[in-house]
């Protein structure tokens, strides 16, 4: 087989050489190694790379081996050559041209992939530094703060000046929910999702009008007239503090108090308050009201260390001391022993106690009667008076009286009573009743727990002092009885069994409170502030702010 | 250097650092306000101000080391006074927060400072540790020099690998071809390649040099070690690229925070003060 080989060389200026070689053998071999017909010395070529020869049909190219060849594009392992078909082996395209005359194929070879620069391709597949890496930090800056400017600051402005907005959205989002500085007080959540329940102009603290819309009765701490400006003016928000949890919306701290009530004097002059600052360490004595003049209803406030004056005139006689002797008090079915329950109950909330009451806790013993068959009623003397007188002219009309049956009026039948008979039944009947009058009132029964005034003269009657009971010894102060159950009466109430006396004030004084509660930072204590006993919102002082909180709105802002 | 700007001034802005922190700690623990620690008490108030402030002071360093003129405060001293107080910055703006903490923007920005301080403690770690290790690395090169050397010792192999098997020079060209020195950013910051075709090609290369005839054999180990020699090159690029991305990694961590970061904060105290 005879081909001729046109080497193409293309020059730097556009210019194309071409150098013939014409090759003679049975096969023409293509390769690296210089034993081939035609070397081709790029090192990407194979040793043996593919092969010409003559078969039946037409000259054939074949791929040497593993080799690779590529004919018009498209990789073969063997092919029959046609005119104007592009072989290529590596870096190299090989033509096939017209035959000239004298040989059997014409070839142009060409070099048309020279290799790249070392260099070149190593840099090309390498990226040495961040910045080439698409990474950015002017484009994360970007993209940050504007998902955050938006997100955060954008949308929920957004909602609060278009409602519409925050409407339409609330089902999915609350566009404001990231504004959310902390947990709402439990008794506040219900409206929770509403930012603008509260915060209704932007820019602008919490207006007492809005906590008023529900709060419109909570009561002042101080009389109005004493014109304390710090309680006119200050916000409400400004001691309920909100987002706190349960933390803060009803302050607790002892020194919220006692920023004022350690020295009173300085901040209202004409205050009869006594200084306070800890309840451990400087607290007054108690001071039960207590009465003084049930006749005038006169109370009075009595230091308990103030002995002298610590004496109740209540109109009532009640000793202790024998309602709870040890061996038991006679009842209506023998001894029985009493105890302090016996009469005292816990109200419903167990704060106080029930009021004692002369038909639920004494008429048992304390019966009211006068004759076996009659009782005067309690709680009314002249009905009791009343009471007596009739029920003995009464035994007199029909001829029941005397008490023996030679006193009886006798009569025949159908013989009208004489005036004489109806004088003797009258005078028996008064001098009954007034007898018996003196017994039950100034003797056995009223006299008993009462003070009593026998009748000036025969037209006047008996009487029974008013007694004035104080309902709340301490109404400035809220104690738990219930909070106590674990712990006797008398571990508190000392002087209870001993009490000969209604005048004596059974009450613990504050040491007895003091040897389990001390002031907010003791240790080994129960730490016990203020609002443990006191309230701030005075329910008898009428609302805190009648103005609809106009006054401290105006000034807040 | 990296060290002076510790121990600058004999630990000046430490000590101003330190100053600030017991200060704030011993205001907090003698602050009882009647209400739990929040943002919102005088000591919540004056603490958010001074740290707000110092965020904002300390993002001005990303102006002021860009700027050629000549200030009155050398570089240095604003550099280590931005470590320190920026350090200080973890303790003044918890003692803001009083601990609390919420799934809303107020913690949105907190949390963005932290990072932005962790960025950073991680940046003065990678500035004290790594230009020793990058010396050492180099060795007196560079990393374009490291790269030309490489490619010399490809040209080289290349010539030899052609005058021996199609095997061989295959390994050679693939090793040539494929080899790559950095990359993504994962692979920049781990030092690795998913190919190392360099060390494969050696690995190839050594089985391969068994088998070549004794008339090839000298070539053969001419080529080995001209590969090893390019492998232990390309793992030196590769280390250094990665020193380099280690320094420069967590600065795209720390600047666009601090966007992010500044962003939050004005919108912190816009936000509180819209729902005051």
């Amino acid at each position: 087989m005879r081909v001729r080989f046109s080497h193409i060389t293309r020059k730097a200026k556009g210019g194309i050489a071409y150098r013939d070689e014409d090759i003679d053998s049975d096969t023409v071999r293509f390769g690296r190694s210089t034993d081939n017909e035609v070397h081709l010395a790029d090192p990407r070529v194979n040793l043996q790379q593919a092969s010409f020869s003559t078969r039946t049909g037409g000259v054939f190219v074949e791929a040497a081996g593993n080799a690779q060849i590529r004919h018009n594009g498209a990789p073969k392992v063997s092919t029959v050559l046609a005119v104007g078909d592009t072989i290529g082996l590596g870096p190299y395209d090989l033509v096939i041209a017209e035959t000239p005359e004298d040989f059997d194929l014409a070839v142009t070879l060409e070099f048309v992939r020279p290799p790249g620069d070392e260099l070149e391709v190593l840099k090309s597949h390498s990226v040495t530094s961040l910045v080439n890496t698409g990474l950015s930090k002017r484009g994360m800056s970007w993209a940050l703060s504007l998902v955050v400017l938006v997100l955060f600051l954008a949308l929920p402005i957004v909602g609060f000046v278009w409602p519409a907005v925050n409407d339409a959205t609330s089902g999915i989002v609350r566009l404001d929910a990231s504004w959310d500085s902390g947990e709402l007080s439990g008794a506040h959540k219900f409206f929770g999702d509403d930012c603008r329940a509260c915060h209704q102009t932007a820019f602008n603290q919490v207006a007492d009008n809005s906590c008023l819309t529900c709060h419109a009765k909570v009561e002042g701490h101080a009389h109005r007239d004493l014109k304390v400006t710090e309680l006119e003016q200050e916000r409400c928000a400004h001691c309920h503090k909100e987002h706190n949890a349960n933390d803060a919306i009803v302050i607790t701290a002892q020194s919220f108090c006692a920023d004022c009530h350690a020295d009173l004097k300085g901040t209202t002059a004409s205050t009869k308050l006594l200084d306070v600052r800890d309840f451990g360490e400087d607290h007054p004595e108690f001071r039960p009201t207590i009465a003084k003049d049930p006749v005038l209803a006169v109370m009075q406030r009595v230091a308990l260390s103030d002995k002298e004056a610590l004496s109740e005139q209540s109109n009532l006689k009640y000793p202790h001391d024998k309602h709870l002797v040890e061996k038991g008090v006679r009842g209506p079915e023998g001894i029985e022993k009493l105890t302090c329950a016996s009469c005292h109950a816990l109200e419903r909330g167990g704060a106080g106690l029930l009021p004692v009451d002369m038909e639920t806790h004494c008429s048992r013993c304390h019966q009211l009667r006068f004759e076996p068959d009659r009782a005067v009623p309690h709680g009314d003397y002249e009905e009791a008076g009343r009471v007596i007188r009739e029920y003995y002219a009464q035994k007199a009309l029909i001829g029941d009286f005397g008490g023996d049956t030679s006193s009886k009026l006798r009569r025949r039948p159908g013989k009208p009573v004489t005036q004489e008979e109806l004088k003797q039944a009258l005078e028996w009947a008064e001098a009954k009743s007034k007898k018996t009058a003196e017994i039950v009132f100034g003797f056995s029964l009223c006299k008993q727990c009462h003070i009593v005034t026998p009748p000036k003269n025969d037209d006047d009657i008996w009487r029974v002092a008013k007694p004035l009971i104080v309902d709340r010894w301490m109404p400035k102060g809220n104690f738990v009885h219930a909070s106590h159950e674990s712990i006797n009466c008398v571990d508190c109430h000392e002087q209870a069994p001993k009490s000969k006396t209604s005048a004596d004030v059974i009450l613990p004084d504050i040491n007895s409170c003091r040897q389990c509660h001390g002031g907010e930072n003791v240790s080994d204590k129960v730490p016990s502030t203020c609002t443990m006993c006191h309230v701030f919102h005075r329910p008898e002082l009428g609302p805190m702010r009648p103005d609809g909180g106009k006054m401290a709105t105006k000034i807040g802002n | 250097m990296h060290e002076s700007i510790l121990v600058y001034r004999r630990f000046r802005y430490l000590k101003w650092a330190l100053l600030l922190t017991i200060i704030s700690l011993a205001v907090y623990a003698y602050h009882a306000p009647v209400e739990p620690p929040n943002g919102g008490t005088w000591l919540g108030y004056t603490l958010g101000t001074i740290s707000a402030l110092l965020i904002f002071w300390l993002a001005w360093l990303g102006i002021k080391k860009r700027s050629y003129r000549a200030g009155t405060v050398k570089l240095e001293d604003w550099l280590s006074a931005h470590v320190y107080l920026g350090l200080a910055l973890i303790f003044v703006a918890t003692l803001h927060a009083g601990f609390q903490f919420g799934w809303n923007v107020h913690t949105l920005a907190y949390t963005l400072m932290m990072l932005v301080i962790l960025s950073g403690i991680f940046g003065l770690y990678v500035y004290v540790r790594y230009p020793r290790l990058m010396t050492e690395n180099r060795r007196g090169a560079t990393l374009g020099s490291l790269f030309s050397e490489i490619a010399e010792l490809d040209h080289e192999c290349i010539e030899v690998g052609a005058q021996l098997t199609d095997e061989v020079r295959d390994v050679v060209l693939y090793a040539s071809e494929k080899t790559s020195i950095g990359g993504s950013v994962w692979r920049q910051l781990t030092g690795t390649d998913p190919e190392y075709a360099t060390q494969t090609a050696l690995v190839k290369l050594r089985e391969l040099a068994r088998g070549l005839p004794t008339s090839q054999a000298k070539s053969g180990r001419q080529l080995l070690t001209l590969l090893s020699r390019k492998s232990e090159l390309v793992q030196r690029a590769r280390a250094d690229v990665q020193y380099k991305a280690m320094m420069d990694i967590w600065l795209y961590v720390h600047v666009p925070l601090t966007f992010a970061l500044m962003i939050a904060l004005i919108t912190h105290i816009i936000s509180v003060f819209f729902y005051w």
